[in-house]
């Protein structure tokens, strides 16, 4: 596949690395050349330094050949522009990112717009952050939250405690009922996909993926605390943290929102009609303290420093709040970000990066999610007629090692997947594997 | 300063008023009545006044800015009160020129205070230009003047603005002078459909007409000398009260609701602040009326108190029971419902609805400011930020309107009056109401009052009636230079 990218930022670099494979050919566009010497040094692709919306520049470029462009600059109206005029050069398919969500405002889905004249996927990534954010605060219960199936089919991640009744019995032994499976164990920085014969210890994290009911279910059995969220404390109202604020505003939640540019804060303000807005900075622990915030169920961080936000949710933590969500842009910071307490984090560049991947994959495969680190990967896809491992008993089936099928959604049906379970074209079914299985799987399947 | 062309403007006001006249003198003629002849004389004289100034001057350029504006609005009135006030003296109806003044102004402003003491006896051309003048003030006579005179241009934007009533002022076409016209459509329509109802009734064409007239500008004035409670009808009391609660609506939601916008009628915050309180002051009235055995059925209490608590809101000023005698908590409650007023470009008076909805918020914001001091807060109205500047007006008409009240009853209580006449006449002619309580309750009237009295408060009436701004701005130095 022939792809241009502009802009080499963080997103930019992001997608590059993950296209980058070898039957792609990846060319990146940016206007400022460290940008692209970075990239350069890091990657096997080809760099062209110039303006994207210049006509004449794209066409020297030989955009007119492309399979995909993707627009990813920091300015909107550069990706618009850049993308339009690539499409109408030729290039097969397109994608913008828009972050002005004005651009986007009234249409009919604000996160992401197929066709948006001519575009063929433009997208808000601080909206679709803002999104995912207020449906884990929907969800009642603490840490992290992943939805599959259209929500059906939720994950979630457990800490385990000396007290818990399971410790140290085979999984095979547990008798946690037909609609649950646990799908993964974090020790010691490792993450194992378990097998029957595993076991839980005392300071493991373990993902339990299962139907909403199960899944609610066994929280008690885990002896979480439910939290009822009802008063809310978004540090930073840049896009994401005014996009999310507006969202949350529909429900009956107490916000606070803490900006510490003035300016901003009259926006904020203006805009937003039931938010408390305050021109302050949650590092300042006197402030926080003078706004009560033992009495927060929700703290979340979201500026643009990343840095700031694992601070000012560490401060949080410190006085009294119930729960933390960070905003973490550098995934090196992940696995940091659980060892500091933070109970939820939300990584922008990886949801970019997973809408555009969605996006190339759209027949094929439907969400992609990480735990914890990047190396374990969740993935839903459809079975067709393509896939070699039909009507044969799962247990038998030969799939990857540290690969688990761990349910099968089947007209509208959630089946928790067990070894005697046969695949049926037209199923979907959610995978849990390790990152380097994925050519495998796909070849699997497809 | 372009005084050409004030002049100009205020000769072709003379005018248009000499020619409403007309209507007045064909009901002397249909009536047969003595003094139409000495009515005749007062429309020649507008007449040729009126044409004389605009002779003169009318080569006068069009350009026209704020200050020209100002002057032609603010002495468009006092011209109109006083060539309004002809027919009273040519005919011998008023006595003294104070109290002819007194009335015609009371009629422009829609404020329906009067010093008659037996209207019946006045004679028909008389009482129909009494009610004429609430009707052509109503909706405004520069508003009048700006759909009929398209040539203003832009100084027509400067005029309405200077008129019509309510903090904000957004036209309902983008040309003012087809907003102007269409705002008389409206009222023209409704005023019609009234007519219509009162005529089904069983009300004589004139009685209609001049109750009409009294009804949508919430005027005040009638044609018999206990109001509209005269006919002893519960249907013209319906029908009436209805009709004043509909003058007291913001027309430009009129508008939206013939254009297929109705929603907009009941997501307007002011609308249903309007009607709330409406209905929360008439469901007190009633049954405070009710408890004291001042009726004797709820339905009857209910009766009397819409009417009076929505002929007060609405600055209509009509009146079915003398709500002097009434208990002190509804008198009060009448006194301060007279300080609301009716919705933003209504044709109802008063400090307006919206304006102490934001005056409110504001005062809770300053509230909530000390309990969150880094909070940032801005002020709303239907979740759209209220222009600062706006707000700031708001305040600064509130100061004025405070000040001027409580200035205008000490000037009052100088000539010893006492507290609630001197404090209610005031509030009374300020907000363009019409009765006030004790001595100026709905029952009596403003012809005892001194000379002097009766001309500080027709001035009052105008300052109501343009909403302060408009006629404070000649006190101040800097206007003049």
């Amino acid at each position: 596949m022939k792809i241009f990218i502009v802009g080499a930022g963080t997103i930019g670099t992001y997608i590059t690395e993950l296209l980058n494979t070898e039957e792609n050919d990846i060319k990146v566009i940016d206007t400022n050349r460290l940008n692209l010497r970075e990239i350069e040094d890091k990657l096997d692709v080809k760099t062209i330094n110039g303006n994207a919306v210049n006509y004449q520049f794209l066409k020297d470029a030989n955009v007119d050949d492309c399979d995909l462009f993707i627009a990813v600059a920091a300015d909107d109206a550069v990706n618009l522009i850049s993308a339009l005029t690539a499409k109408k050069l030729g290039a097969k398919k397109v994608i913008a990112r828009v972050r002005n969500k004005e651009f986007l405002e009234g249409r009919k889905n604000t996160d992401y717009q197929n066709d948006f004249f001519g575009i063929d996927l433009v997208f808000c990534p601080e909206n679709v952050s803002a999104n995912e954010i207020a449906k884990r605060i929907r969800t009642p219960g603490i840490s992290a939250i992943e939805f599959f199936a259209k929500d059906r089919i939720l994950m979630r991640e457990f800490n385990i405690t000396a007290k818990n009744k399971y410790l140290k019995k085979p999984l095979k032994t547990f008798k946690l009922g037909d609609n649950i499976i646990v799908i993964g164990i974090y020790r010691k920085e490792n993450i194992i996909i378990p097998t029957g014969d595993d076991y839980f210890l005392e300071n493991d994290r373990v993902f339990i993926l299962g139907d909403r009911d199960s899944i609610f279910k066994i929280s008690v059995e885990f002896d979480e605390k439910e939290i009822k969220r009802k008063k809310i404390m978004i540090f930073g109202g840049g896009r994401t943290g005014f996009n999310l604020a507006k969202i949350l505003e529909s429900d009956d939640y107490q916000l606070k929102l803490l900006e510490p540019s003035f300016e901003r804060c009259q926006f904020l303000a203006n805009e937003l009609n039931k938010t408390l807005v305050m021109n302050a900075s949650a590092l300042d622990t006197d402030f926080l303290n003078e706004e009560n915030i033992s009495d927060i169920d929700t703290f979340i961080a979201i500026t643009e420093n990343e840095q700031d936000n694992l601070l000012a949710a560490m401060l949080a933590k410190n006085n009294g709040v119930k729960e933390t969500v960070v905003s973490i842009n550098n995934p090196d910071y992940i696995p940091l970000s659980k060892m500091l307490g933070i109970d939820t984090t939300i990584n922008q560049t990886i949801s970019t990066a997973n809408i555009v991947w969605n996006f190339l994959l759209k027949e094929k495969i439907k969400t992609i999610a990480v735990l914890i680190d990047e190396r374990a990967k969740i993935i839903e896809l459809e079975v067709k007629d393509t896939c070699s491992i039909l009507d044969v008993p799962l247990y038998k089936a030969k799939i990857p090692k540290n690969t688990l099928i761990g349910a099968i959604l089947r007209n509208d049906d959630v089946i928790i997947a067990k070894g005697s379970d046969i695949l049926k074209v037209g199923d979907n079914i959610i995978i849990i594997t390790l990152e380097n299985n994925i050519e495998a799987i796909s070849k699997i399947f497809y | 300063m372009n005084y050409k062309i004030i002049a100009k403007l205020l000769g072709l006001l003379i005018i248009i008023i000499g020619f409403s006249m007309l209507f007045a003198f064909g009901w002397g003629v249909y009536y047969n009545e003595p003094e139409t002849e000495y009515f005749g004389y007062s429309i020649v004289i507008c007449l040729s006044c009126g044409g004389l100034l605009y002779y003169l001057n009318k080569n006068a350029e069009t350009k026209m800015y704020r200050r020209e504006a100002y002057i032609v609005v603010g002495l468009g009135w006092i011209v109109a009160g006083f060539f309004g006030a002809l027919p009273y003296i040519m005919t011998d109806t008023l006595n003294t020129f104070a109290d002819a003044i007194f009335e015609s102004i009371s009629g422009f402003t829609t404020t329906g205070s009067t010093v008659l003491s037996d209207i019946e006896a006045v004679s028909k051309c008389i009482l129909f230009w009494r009610s004429l003048t609430h009707w052509l003030g109503g909706m405004g006579i520069i508003v009048l003047f700006v759909a009929l005179f398209p040539f203003l241009g832009v100084g027509g934007k400067y005029l309405l603005k200077n008129e019509t009533p309510g903090p904000v002022k957004e036209g309902i076409k983008n040309k003012t002078v087809h907003s102007a016209r269409y705002l008389w459509y409206i009222y023209l329509a409704i005023s019609a459909l009234l007519t219509i109802l009162l005529l089904l009734g069983g009300m004589s064409w004139f009685d209609a007409l001049c109750h009409t007239f009294g009804t949508m500008a919430t005027g005040g004035f009638s044609t018999l000398n206990k109001s509209v409670g005269g006919y002893n009808s519960r249907y013209f009391e319906i029908v009436i009260t209805i009709f004043m609660f509909m003058a007291g609506v913001n027309f430009t939601l009129y508008y939206n609701f013939l254009g297929g916008r109705w929603k907009t009628f009941f997501k307007d915050i002011e609308f249903k602040v309007y009607a709330f309180i409406i209905l929360v002051c008439t469901i007190l009235t009633t049954g405070l009326l009710y408890y004291y055995k001042y009726y004797p059925t709820i339905l009857s209490s209910l009766r009397y108190a819409a009417f009076q608590v929505v002929s007060i809101i609405t600055t209509t000023g009509f009146g079915t029971a003398d709500f002097n005698i009434w208990p002190p908590f509804c008198q009060l409650l009448f006194v301060s419902l007279m300080f609301f007023g009716g919705c933003a470009g209504s044709t109802g008076g008063g400090m307006k609805i919206i304006r102490i909805i934001i005056l409110f918020k504001y005062a809770i914001q300053q509230v909530l400011r000390s309990l969150h001091p880094t909070a940032v807060y801005v002020l709303k109205i239907e979740n759209h930020p209220f222009p600062k500047q706006t707000m700031h007006q708001i305040l600064g008409f509130f100061v004025f309107a405070i000040g001027i009240f409580v200035f205008s009853s000490l000037f009052v209580a100088l000539h010893n009056i006492d507290i609630i006449t001197s404090t209610t006449s005031v509030a009374a002619t300020l907000w363009n109401i019409g009765p006030g309580l004790a001595k100026v309750g709905a029952v009596e009237n403003f012809g005892f009052l001194p000379e002097t009295v009766k001309y500080f408060l027709s001035l009052l009436m105008i300052i109501g009636r343009l909403e302060i701004f408009t006629i404070i701005v000649f006190f101040i130095p800097d206007f003049w230079k």
